[in-house]
């Protein structure tokens, strides 16, 4: 069966055609376009192949639209592009190596979309700015979009690019069709905050830098522009470049709440009791971080983090997350800062048969909420979860409100009383250390390794660093939380958002990639199962010279199910004899660290002795330090 | 009731409850600690409390043990999250056994000092 015969687009064929006769006249038919660095230059035509050089023009390319598109993503502060390679953006992804010569932003390789995107999330969480990823026309971004709706849940802002052909008459069929569509955004379009599908150049540019704005104006969150394929291929004649115009970026500030508004809140702050702040999506930044200890100090205040998110320091004398349950009971004024799920924070439900909703704070509490976040909120998803109205509710940029509300406070001042409660606060938040310190030691010397035995192997190796934990920490009982200094709002990059698995190693891995630069050591947590999601990201670890201590807490099961299953199993009274189907990740047990070899990572492991782990981790700490990731699978007791 | 009464009441609440609970240990049935260890592993105990009994987010530490009546009616009638385990699926005397292993456990923390 001969070839099919593939139309040149036209545009392609009078560009082609237009550009034979200055070719030939002017002897420079092969002369490449120098490259935007150096490298490797194309020889010229010999002579004896000039009489070629027509038909030669009429199958290559100068001056490709993707040039343009590399010029455009140049205007951006990118300085990385995680990708997939896929044809659908073949042009792009060209133009990026030797158009762009791999710099700002430079290719990161990966073996998956979901990792791709979720080293993004991780990256945008400890650089404080989006990075890029180029993923494949549908079948790529459908490997994404999980990742996606973590990061979108977890309010990361990320630049996805995905490769298209829009135009039905130009594909050729097959996979060429198969991975474009006509509008790829719908695929993702309910947990991006803003899609593009542009149809020209000037299109790309506009959408492009208007993506990157919206991604990165709180709250902020991934956004997509599909990359056109005959967009990026097609030449670019010199009259048309010159008309084309990339929009500049300019400076944005975030809006401030109503001053009425936060002087109410500061009133019922100062006349509280037991005033709570409760932070969710409340910013890492050192600005940030200082204007919510003023706040909690002026006020002197219980603070409490958002599960997993870790921002306000944990050894802080006013830092009662550990005491939630105990603070909201009491709280007469909770102001709850950048909530996503609102609700919960003020009512729970325990997973009991016949369970009903169970306030978690008085009925007469007044509830103050700031923040942007909820104006994210979407018809389809559950990440807003259900409804429950604020008694005051702000909608401004938290961190950019505070100093307000601090100097409202100030100026408002609070009854000598408040000192009592400050230090009463401290008390309890010095007990709840010195009870972790003892309840960790229970179990020291199990095998399994116990999670408290774990946490404290580990911090005793990275506590002199200026160090970052960049993963989850449910895995181990939340004791690095319990444990550990957290003494900056940098120290952890949160959880995934939304809990989509396979987020863990990835993340760690973008945030590694960003710590890097900033002198960090960066250390993970990843459950055998979230790890199992995405293993081969550890080579893109290797490839690119991430540093970052891995290590796998190996339960050898999807351990949340086997609890569910167990539960359920229970509930039925059917035994718990058969609940390792479909639960457990044995028989055969998994060598995580031969994985992690072949993708050319220092690893050890299975560890299952407490002895043998300090020795294992000052190992792979040193090769970490040289710059290199390492791995250490740890045989664990479950939580 | 008066403060005193309400204090009075109190002791012989405490009392009644301590005579129980330490009745209740004093009837701990004899159970086969090797036999509790092989049911906290395939009943699931292990999940949410661990292999060594040391608890976890999920599961409150076991060791010290409870006294062993309420250590029964926590697996009957469970108090917070913690499922039920109905007698078709762990018998009286399933439980005395496991209640033999979970004594068994070391019951101390270790004496390193974290900092």
């Amino acid at each position: 069966m001969p070839d099919p015969i593939v139309p040149i687009p036209r545009r392609l064929f009078l560009a082609a055609a237009a550009s034979v006769p200055t070719l030939a006249a002017s002897g420079a038919a092969a002369q490449p376009q120098a490259p935007a660095t150096p490298g490797k230059s194309i020889p010229a035509t010999p002579a004896a192949e000039e009489d070629l050089a027509p038909e030669i023009a009429k199958i290559t390319i100068r001056d490709p639209g993707s040039d343009f598109m590399v010029d455009v993503l140049k205007t951006l502060d990118l300085d990385y592009i995680a990708t997939v390679p896929g044809s659908s953006f073949r042009g792009l992804h060209e133009s990026l190596i030797n158009h762009g010569g791999n710099r700002k932003p430079e290719i990161l390789t990966c073996l998956h979309e979901d990792s791709a995107v979720a080293l993004a999330h991780g990256y945008a969480k400890s650089a404080g700015k989006p990075m890029a990823v180029l993923v494949h026309g549908v079948v790529g971004l459908q490997h994404a979009s999980m990742a996606i709706y973590n990061a979108f849940a977890d309010q990361a802002p990320i630049l996805v690019l995905a490769g298209n052909l829009q135009a039905t008459a130009a594909r050729r069929g097959g996979a060429e069709a198969q991975h474009s569509a006509h509008d790829q955004g719908a695929m993702v379009r309910d947990f991006v905050k803003w899609d593009e599908q542009p149809t020209s150049l000037q299109d790309f540019a506009e959408g492009t830098v208007r993506a990157y704005d919206i991604a990165t104006t709180a709250p902020t969150a991934p956004v997509l522009v599909v990359c056109d394929a005959q967009a990026q291929e097609e030449p670019v004649a010199a009259d048309e470049r010159a008309q084309l115009r990339i929009p500049t970026l300019k400076e944005r500030h975030a809006p401030v709440g109503d001053n009425a508004a936060l002087r109410q809140a500061a009133q019922w702050l100062t006349g509280a009791a037991n005033p709570v702040i409760f932070v969710d999506h409340y910013p890492r930044g050192e600005k940030a971080g200082a204007d919510l200890a003023a706040l909690a100090e002026a006020l002197q205040a219980a603070v409490v983090n958002a599960r997993g998110q870790l921002i306000f320091p944990n050894r802080h004398p006013l830092h009662q997350t550990e005491r939630a349950a105990e603070v909201l009971r009491q709280a007469d004024v909770i102001l709850a800062l950048e909530a996503i799920d609102f609700f919960s924070l003020l009512v729970t439900m325990p997973d009991r048969v016949g369970a009903r909703d169970a306030p978690r704070v008085p009925a007469a509490a007044k509830v103050i909420r700031l923040g942007l976040t909820d104006t994210m909120t979407r018809a389809n998803y559950g990440l807003y979860d259900r409804y429950a109205a604020a008694d005051l509710a702000i909608s401004g940029d938290a961190a950019a409100s505070l100093p307000v509300l601090v100097e409202e406070v100030k100026r408002i001042g609070l009854p000598t009383s408040a000192a009592a409660r400050g230090k009463a606060l401290a008390a309890a938040s010095s007990a709840l250390l010195g009870r972790a310190r003892s309840e960790a030691l229970y179990g020291w010397d199990a095998s399994p390794i116990a999670t408290a035995r774990t946490s404290v192997e580990v911090w005793n190796r990275i506590r002199h660093d200026d160090w970052v934990l960049a993963s989850e920490q449910q895995w181990l009982s939340d004791w690095p939380s319990r444990l550990w200094d957290f003494d900056k709002a940098y120290r952890s990059t949160g959880n995934a958002g939304a809990a989509g698995v396979g987020y863990n190693a990835a993340a760690a891995i973008g945030s590694a990639l960003a710590n890097k630069k900033l002198g960090r050591l960066t250390v993970a947590f990843a459950g055998d199962g979230d790890y199992l999601m995405a293993p081969g990201v550890m080579w893109t670890a290797a490839h690119h010279q991430i540093p970052l201590l891995m290590i796998v807490h190996n339960n050898r099961g999807y351990h949340q199910e086997v609890m569910h299953v167990q539960r359920m199993a229970d509930r039925r009274s059917r035994g718990v004899d058969r609940i390792h189907i479909g639960t457990k990740i044995e028989d055969p047990n998994i060598d995580f660290a031969k994985i992690a070899q072949g993708y050319g990572v220092h690893a050890e492991g299975p560890v299952s002795h407490p002895a043998e782990l300090g020795p294992a981790l000052d190992r792979a700490l040193a090769v970490v330090r040289r710059g290199m990731p390492a791995l250490i699978d740890v045989l664990g007791q479950p939580r | 009731m008066t403060k005193r009464s309400k204090s009075y009441f109190c002791f012989i609440l405490f009392f009644a409850l301590s005579l129980g609970a330490a009745r209740a240990q004093d009837a701990a049935p004899r159970g086969d600690a090797a036999r509790g260890k092989a049911l906290y592993e395939s009943t699931g105990c292990y999940e949410c409390h661990t292999y060594a009994g040391i608890g976890s987010s999920q599961g409150s530490r076991l060791v010290p043990p409870l006294a062993f009546g309420a250590f029964l009616k926590q697996l009957r009638l469970p108090r917070a999250v913690m499922p039920p385990y109905e007698a078709a699926v762990l018998s009286d005397a399933q439980i005395a056994d496991l209640y033999a292993y979970v004594s068994s456990l070391p019951r101390t923390p270790a004496s390193a000092k974290l900092d």
